[in-house]
């Protein structure tokens, strides 16, 4: 850490301090706070938030500055509250598999136009990497890789020691009340694809459906998926 | 065009390979047969001298793999795997694997394999040795320590990069070791297998770098998998592998001094036309009939990376009994799955000239996301570094169903007729 | 009493039902086919939509669940969304009772859905994106034969000597329809050729999900006596183990079985004691 601080501060010619550190994490804590939010709003009440918008919203945090991201956050949530949308019956689903390479919007758009709530994905993980604050007294760095080693979120590519694989699917399953999950996993990408088979073991020994299909980042095809969730989304609600 | 032979034709060397290869399932098959576990682990960053320290006999999943490819059996273990649910896009060795394990857990030789009593996940590069023994840890229910090799991703090895892994050796991996062999460790018996080790490493080297001479005297892509099958597999740190290189070395001096090329399986080589690196692992389904889409043409690998993914030998590295724990970790940071784009373009931009070549191959790997993500830049960056052309030619390790002989063939076929042109037109390069 | 209704938004029309769901079982209230004819699917369902309320003299919050199938996800007054295929097989074991399957011809596309008792899918097969399969391609020979749609089916009844088509593609088909037509081929037979290989086309998808027993044909072209026809001789000669029936009402089946699915679902949610998402447009 303190070598890539080093070699940053020699690319940009600014050195920087623990109190910047600390500035730093403060500000991304408080966007992290709202992403969250916006997310626990979303399983409570997903026809407010779709997950069209959602994504759209959180992944435009990867181009902007933190604290205009984190105020065009709290204004999309301060125009949810004004003006709430109708509710509908769809089925919640939890997504996985598309933690690196992100999926394109129409993808989610067609899971939504097949019935399904979206509830709970792992999209732009990084704006949520670490559960909970980073703390901002003490030594920043060390903060940081406290928080990065023993709260990161579980993701497809990093070794997990703490849970089977599939585990934390079922706690979020449970935790979002999702009443299935869908796996949604680009081509050729081997984390997520390994992962997969070790998963939906785990979601058929907790009785949770499922289903999975292949997407690549640039297609433009959904026939096949809106097809596809279309009947899984039906087999949910009407069993 | 010389068609395949039917039968096999082997030199010295390759006999001995072979004996050793046998030996080593049939050693395998013994422990399995009296109830007894090993440890499993990977080829790259591999600790064999250290497992010998505790009498440890190691399960290489790769090579379980690669040599079911070669006898022609990891197609039903790659679609029995799929019948699992994995994915026709993921890496054909780990569906080897887990279709292996399910059908019965026996080895290529037809010997049974020994269940794994650790899993050793030594990891250099590959995201992939991540999630095969995760899998595998979920089949098995084994232990697993894994080793974590900083990636080289700033081309080169730091003094924290080498004390971090000199500490998880010291506080986890041997410490695991001596639970599961029930044996202290003892730091002069590993010495005494690293002193071995850098003996045939000497050898190795020789034999490798005998591709400089015109004619080569190997072919040191394909030839070149069964002079290192045995230092890769479990013999690394053994007299025998000393004994073997050291042979092999006379071996091929001997064809130096005849002016003479190698042994393919369908006879001695004859003209040698162009001489080529090659980048990317081998198909090892269709091994024979890939080879002798060069070899017929009078192409001969004179240097591959593939040869070292278990060791940069030729670069310097050597196993060192005086800094045992140190050199362990050097050699795991070294490995080739452990550089980054530019050392490995550094790397074969030097096999180009150093090897005097004509041109250079890119096999790239469908389902290995190691080794292939990032080749056409590699094409591209060694193209312009050494102004000879490249070829690009796809198929895949263990699945039979990625290689396409025949577009294959004809990629090659053109690819060396192009060479072909280029030295009517300027003098062999 | 419970009233649901279901909504299909098809290729090239709105179909809406409301249905009454008494003790003595559900019974269709009020129903509509609305074409597009290239207008606003969302404004031509929102006026169908009233213009069914009105019909059945109901209000919009006299309806416990508005259930949108086929293209449905465009409207936003609906409660839900099923899928065209469950929709379907639903509706088609209520307007054939006993129905093991579903053969579901619409504009665009055919699909064969193996049904169980309760008229849920257990397997189905969909032609390709080709067009030859489909109510467009009908619809498209028609016009060339100079043969209003209505008269289709009859007309092919009366075929003596059906000239097959010799490809299943549709552009290709077309031109077949043309040469016929230069050939002097009586209207009537080209019409029963066009009918007979649609037919064969069908019957593989229905083989293809192993359809065994009654096939209820529904979607828009269910109202084609001549394919019907041609299907049943296609079945017989072929020795296939099924034959077709055409329910009356079959262009509604997709939106009768949305609205049949829509009360499950209310009961379900009460069920579960989760409320019913307000409907009232």
């Amino acid at each position: 850490m303190r070598s890539l601080l080093s070699d940053l501060g020699a690319l940009t010619g600014r050195r920087v301090t623990d109190d910047d550190l600390r500035t730093s994490l403060a500000k991304f804590n408080a966007n992290r706070r709202e992403v969250c939010a916006l997310y626990r709003l979303r399983a409570e009440q997903p026809w407010q938030v779709p997950s069209a918008e959602l994504y759209a919203l959180v992944r435009a945090g990867n181009v902007l500055d933190v604290d205009d991201h984190t105020a065009m956050l709290r204004a999309y949530r301060a125009t949810l509250d004004a003006s709430p949308r109708r509710p509908k019956d769809m089925a919640r689903v939890a997504v996985r598999g598309c933690f690196c390479e992100q999926p394109p919007l129409e993808l989610i758009k067609t899971l939504e136009r097949s019935g399904c709530f979206i509830v709970d994905d792992d999209w732009v993980l990084s704006a949520r990497w670490i559960d909970g604050d980073i703390a901002t007294d003490g030594d920043p760095l060390w903060n940081l890789v406290l928080a990065f080693l023993e709260r990161a979120m579980p993701c497809p590519s990093l070794y997990e020691l703490r849970k089977e694989r599939g585990e934390e699917l079922v706690d979020g399953v449970r935790a979002s009340k999702a009443e299935g999950v869908i796996f949604a996993a680009p081509s050729f990408c081997d984390p997520a694809l390994l992962d997969q088979p070790m998963a939906m073991a785990c979601a058929k020994a907790a009785s949770i459906p499922a289903t999975s299909f292949l997407y690549s980042e640039n297609t433009g095809q959904f026939q096949v998926i809106r097809e596809q969730a279309g009947t899984f989304a039906d087999s949910i609600r009407l069993s | 065009m010389s068609s395949i032979a039917t039968s096999v034709r082997k030199d010295r060397s390759q006999e001995q390979q072979k004996a050793l290869i046998a030996d080593y399932y049939r050693r395998l098959g013994a422990l399995a047969a009296a109830g007894q576990g090993a440890p499993w682990t990977f080829v790259p960053g591999n600790l064999t001298e250290l497992l010998l320290t505790f009498d440890l006999l190691p399960v290489l999943p790769e090579i379980n793999a690669l040599q079911s490819g070669m006898r022609k059996t990891s197609g039903e273990q790659v679609l029995h795997a799929e019948k699992l649910g994995h994915s026709e896009d993921v890496c054909a060795y780990v569906k080897a694997s887990i279709g292996a394990w399910h059908q019965g857990n026996v080895g290529p030789t037809g010997d049974p394999l020994p269940k794994p009593n650790l899993l050793l996940l030594s990891y250099t590069g590959c995201f992939t040795f991540l999630k095969w023994f995760e899998l595998l840890r979920g089949e098995t229910k084994a232990p697993t320590v894994m080793l974590h090799v900083p990636y080289q991703a700033q081309g080169g090895i730091t003094n924290e990069m080498r004390a971090y892994v000199v500490k998880q050796l010291r506080e986890t991996v041997i410490p695991a070791l001596e639970k599961v062999s029930g044996k202290k460790f003892d730091i002069d018996k590993l010495r005494e297998h690293l002193r071995l080790s850098a003996l045939a490493e000497d050898d190795l080297v020789r034999v490798l770098e005998a591709g400089k001479h015109k004619p080569s005297p190997i072919d040191g892509y394909f030839g070149a998998v069964y002079y290192v099958g045995p230092i890769f597999t479990a013999y690394r740190g053994t007299q025998a592998a000393v004994d073997y290189y050291r042979d092999t070395w006379v071996e091929i001096e001997e064809r130096i001094a005849r002016g003479e090329g190698p042994i393919t399986p369908d006879g001695p080589m004859g003209e040698q036309r162009f001489r080529l690196v090659v980048e990317g692992p081998p198909n090892w389904t269709h091994f024979r009939e890939f080879w002798h889409m060069f070899h017929s043409e009078g192409a001969v690998a004179v240097a591959s990376t593939y040869t070292k993914v278990g060791g940069l030998y030729d670069r310097g590295f050597r196993h060192d009994p005086d800094r045992p724990l140190e050199s362990l970790a050097e050699y795991c940071l070294n490995c080739y799955t452990n550089l980054n784009l530019s050392s490995r373009v550094d790397l074969i931009a030097d096999y180009v000239r150093d090897y005097h070549a004509d041109g250079f191959v890119v096999h790239s790997i469908k389902s290995c996301d190691s080794f292939s993500a990032g080749q056409l830049l590699i094409l591209r960056e060694v193209e312009k570094r050494t102004g000879k052309p490249g070829a690009f030619i796809e198929s895949d390790l263990v699945d039979p169903r990625y290689f396409s002989a025949a577009n294959i063939k004809n990629r090659v076929e053109s690819y060396l007729q192009m060479l072909g042109q280029k030295q009517a037109v300027g003098g062999h390069a | 009493m419970m009233r649901t209704a279901g909504i299909d938004v098809g290729s090239s029309a709105v179909k809406i039902v409301v249905v009454e769901h008494a003790d003595t079982g559900p019974r269709v209230a009020a129903q509509r086919v609305e074409r597009l004819r290239h207008r606003n699917v969302v404004e031509v369902a929102r006026e169908a939509w009233n213009a069914v309320l009105a019909d059945a003299h109901l209000r919009a919050d006299d309806i416990a669940y508005v259930a949108t199938t086929g293209e449905g996800e465009l409207i936003d007054f609906r409660t839900g969304h099923f899928y065209g295929m469950t929709a379907h097989a639903k509706g088609a074991s209520f307007l054939v009772p006993g129905a093991n399957a579903a053969l579901d011809v619409g504009a665009l596309h055919a699909r064969a859905i193996v049904i169980d008792g309760d008229g849920k899918v257990q397997r189905y097969r969909m032609t390709s994106q080709c067009a030859s399969g489909s109510g467009q391609f009908v619809e498209n020979i028609s016009r060339y034969l100079g043969v209003a749609l209505e008269e289709v089916g009859p007309l092919s009844c009366e075929a003596d000597a059906p000239e097959k088509c010799s490809s299943i593609c549709a552009v290709l088909a077309e031109t077949d329809v043309i040469n016929m037509i230069s050939r002097g081929i009586k209207t009537a037979n080209i019409l029963k050729g066009i009918h007979l290989s649609m037919a064969g086309r069908f019957l593989k998808l229905l083989e293809a999900c192993d359809a065994r027993g009654t096939v209820a044909v529904c979607g828009g072209l269910a109202s084609d006596a001549g394919l019907v026809a041609a299907m049943n001789e296609e079945a017989k000669r072929t020795n296939a183990p099924f034959s077709f029936v055409a329910p009356s009402h079959a262009i509604h089946a997709g939106a009768i079985g949305a609205a049949l699915w829509a009360r499950f679902r209310v009961e379900k949610l009460a069920r579960l004691g989760v409320e019913t998402p307000v409907t009232t447009a």
